[in-house]
This record gives structure tokens, sequence and C-alpha cells, in this order.
């Protein structure tokens, strides 16, 4: 785009496209801030003696400061300059400000090409977007299938083992309780009634435990008919023999069984300062279920220090 | 074949007959369902069992679905402005169809796009020959080729034989062009 400028900042004749630019402008300085190749403010006296050095020279937009041309000039004689223009980086909004259409560029200017390239990009970036997309969910599910038990949505040992182990972090700000659960003669319920009929007392179970705990406990099917319980509680003791108390009675009125149904649960708190390691507490959750079968089953035991 | 091509006809069994439609093919060609999530190339039979299992289920020649395709293609908007670039009338657009697989190469380097060479003997008349024997692909351009002409809102004859497509432009002001801003912001409100 051409634009020829006097000494004294008259625009004495501008390119077709540039004139839709300047709109009715008559200096140049009425249309254009003058800047420098650092991007300083200059004033024309300044520009004019420079151009035909070699230097750039940007002129932003007085009226639509986020376009801003950038060029180089020669003098044509002492008191009159030509200077040739282009949008550079600008060209889009350029386009857009100014409505401009392919008849605007020479057939030399890359300006179609850029405009082309600038919409074929965004296109294909967004295609890869939409696989980032579906592959980040597709991921999430899968994690979300390999920490869970597929008979009855609990967590599964995999998923509960990062769940401790991060309870297990914060046991000193977060106090909780370990569960241990064992349903009683479970196998005589496989080997009587058949699988499918232990598969629904699992799954009987399992919404017993998961509606019987508050939203930030979690519950989890270690294997067979084992259950695991976190219970996060300031009173963890009191809190959690409660709970385990009422989900025992609320095992055993369950009428969907096809014989009586009773479950033995260990506790144990992650309050002893002795309890430096993770399988300390599964054993002494473990220890207290075995002194709750012991004792006739379908009761909870509190794990108590046998020494004190 | 790049991966483009066969998310490309997955996404207009989806978009046209719908989910299920494509869930069907992926069975019968031994695809995942989930259909094509990456630009990894694979080989060029899983793109033919695709076509010729949609083919099938849809009751079309395999050369009615390539066109079925190119047009589809063509007509979503960023497509259709993309090709647009190409020239300001139908004409141009044609002579400019020589330069595709160059822009195509701009854009998404690793996608070999196969030539072709756009012949001329008189005004309005073209024939378009692919190079090498690419039939496909000729069936693919020649549905393109005709949402284009009604894009630019000419009139054209356009026949496809084999890896030759021949273009008879009758009227080249038919109707009234859709309209192309070169920015695209205003052209979506």
């Amino acid at each position: 785009m051409h634009l020829m400028v006097d000494r004294a900042g008259v625009m004495v004749s501008r390119g077709k496209t540039l004139a839709k630019v300047l709109g009715s402008a008559s200096r140049l300085e009425d249309a254009f801030i003058p800047a420098n190749n650092l991007g300083h403010r200059i004033r024309f006296e300044e520009l004019f003696p420079q151009l035909g050095c070699g230097r750039r020279v940007f002129l932003q937009l007085r009226d639509h400061g986020g376009v801003s041309l950038r060029g180089h000039g020669v003098h044509l004689s002492p008191d009159m300059a030509m200077l040739n223009l282009g949008f550079g980086i600008y060209l889009s909004s350029a386009v857009q400000k100014f409505e401009l259409n392919d008849s605007d560029f020479p057939p030399s200017d890359l300006a179609m090409e850029f405009l082309f390239l600038h919409e074929a990009n965004r296109a294909a970036l967004l295609e890869l977007s939409r696989v980032n997309t579906s592959l980040e969910g597709a991921r999430e599910s899968a994690q979300i299938l390999s920490i869970t038990d597929p008979l009855t949505g609990l967590l599964n040992r995999r998923g509960f083992d990062v769940v401790f182990s991060k309870a297990f972090e914060a046991r000193n700000r977060n106090p909780f309780a370990l569960v241990h659960l064992d349903l009683d003669h479970f196998k005589e319920v496989n080997d009587r009634f058949g699988h499918a009929a232990g598969d629904r007392v699992l799954v009987t179970v399992a919404s017993v435990l998961a509606s019987g705990v508050r939203s930030g406990d979690r519950v989890c099917r270690i294997g067979g008919d084992e259950f695991l319980i976190l219970i996060f509680s300031d009173r963890p003791e009191e809190d959690a023999m409660n709970v385990c108390t009422r989900m025992i009675h609320q095992i055993m009125a369950a009428k969907t069984y096809p014989c009586r149904i009773t479950a033995s649960m260990g506790v144990a708190v992650s309050g002893n300062r002795r309890i430096t390691h993770q399988h300390q507490l599964f054993e002494m959750a473990d220890a207290a279920l075995y002194q709750a079968k012991l004792a006739g089953k379908g009761r909870v035991v509190l794990w108590t220090d046998p020494g004190g | 074949m790049h991966g483009l091509v066969n998310r490309c006809i997955e996404a207009f069994l989806r978009n046209t007959y719908g989910s299920a439609t494509w869930q069907q093919v992926a069975a019968e060609a031994d695809v995942h369902p989930d259909g094509f999530l990456t630009w990894e190339s694979s080989p060029d039979s899983i793109t033919h069992a695709i076509v010729l299992a949609s083919a099938r289920r849809l009751d079309k020649s395999v050369g009615e679905l390539l066109e079925d395709v190119g047009a589809w293609l063509s007509r979503q908007e960023q497509i259709r402005r993309l090709l647009r670039f190409g020239g300001a009338n139908f004409q141009e657009f044609v002579e400019s169809l020589r330069e595709l697989p160059g822009r195509i190469h701009l854009v998404i380097p690793d996608l070999e796009f196969p030539g072709f060479t756009v012949l001329s003997d008189a005004p309005g008349r073209y024939r378009i020959i692919a190079e090498p024997h690419q039939p496909g692909l000729m069936r693919v351009l020649a549905g393109m080729l005709r949402v284009m002409a009604d894009d630019y809102g000419s009139l054209a004859v356009i026949s496809v034989v084999r890896d030759r497509i021949d273009i008879d432009v009758v009227l080249p002001d038919y109707s009234s062009k859709r309209g192309f801003e070169l920015s695209p912001k205003r052209a979506q409100i």
C-alpha cells in the first residue's frame, strides 16, 4: 500500500486499500501515531528525515489502536516522500475492521495465504483439541474403572490404597478409624445357594455400608466377603463404634438373603502416637476383627493395646 | 492412509446418518467404535474396509458414497471457507485446484495428498486428471466441485469417468454466491 506525504505532513496520495483505512484524514498525524523501531512515539518532524535510511517505519492507527502498519520509505525530493506500508501481523484484525476482501490485496501480496493458513491452523487445532478432550475422558473413565469393584461399585483394593495413603499422611489433622469387616459363614451361602446368591448378598451388604457412612468416608471391597471402611471424625472411636453397631444391625435386618447373615468388625483408630507405618493400622483392625469372631461373631470390637 | 481421511469418513457417517450407522460400519470393518482419535497413519486396507462397509450399509455404489463424502466435506463451514480462499469465482477456484496439494501440505505436512493435473481446452471447460491413478480421489473431488459450483452460484456440468473429471461451466453467474468474508468472525455471526 503506497502513501505519499510531503514535508508538512500532508498525505498527497494513497493506495486504494489504504484509502479504506484512512477515511477522510488529510494529514499523516491525523490518522497515525508514528513510532520508532522500539515502539516509542516520535513526531512527524523526526520521522520525515529518517525516511530512506533503510529503517522501518511503524504507524499506529489513531482510531484503531489494535492495528499498526509497518513499512519503509524513500525521499522522492527533499520535500516529498513515498512510503510502502503493510498490515504485518495485524492483518487479520485489519481485514475484519475495514472489511477488506481479496481484491484489496495485490496478487503478489501474501495476505490471502496468511489468512488461509491462519484459518486452516485454527481448524486443525480445533480437531486436535477435540481428540485431546475425548482422550482425556477415556483416561478418566479407565482410571475410575481401575479402582472400582465391578460387582458392588465400591472402591477396590487398589483404589482404597490410594485413599488410605492420603488419609494416613493427614492423620494428625484429620483423625480417622479403619474398620475391617468380614461376613460370618459367608462360604456356606455360596456352597448352599450358589454364587449368584452369594453375589446378591454382597451387593446388599455393600449398599448398607455405602449408605451407612457420611459422604467423606470411604468403603471398599478388598475381595471375597471382606470390606474396609474409613470413617473420618474428630472422635473416631466413639463415632466408628456407633456407625458400625448400626450397620451390623442393618446387615442382619436386610430381607433379601437366602439365610441369616451377620457381620463381624474390627476397628482401629489413627490417633495412637506409636503408629508410624500404614500396615500397623491394618494389623490392629485385623486383630480386633479376630477378637470379634472369637467373641461370638455378629459384633464390633475396638482394638485395645493388650499391654496397656 | 492419514488418520484424518478415516476420521473424515467417520464424521460424515455420524453427521449424516447418525452414530448408530457409524457403529455398524465400524463393527463390520472391524475398527474401534469410538472412531479415529489420532492422526496416526493406518494401513490403506482399513480405509478401504470402511468405505466398502459404508457403501453396503447405505446401499450405494462406492463412487456415489465417495461423492457424498466430498459434498459433505465442502459443506462444513470451516472447510468451505478454506476452499473459497482458492479463488473469487468458480473458474478461478477450478484453476487453483492444482495448488490444493501444496495448500494442504502447508497445514498438514504428513498428509500425502496425491496430485492432479488441470487442463483447459476452451474458456469454462476443464478436465482434471489424477496422477497417479486415483479413481477414489476423483469421486471425492467431484462431490466437492458440485457443492462449490453451487457455493459460487455457477451452473456447471460435472462428470466423472474413472480417474478423470470433466467440468463445463455453463453459466458462471447462474444464481447468487454464498457469502464469503475474509474474516471468519463476521461470517459466523
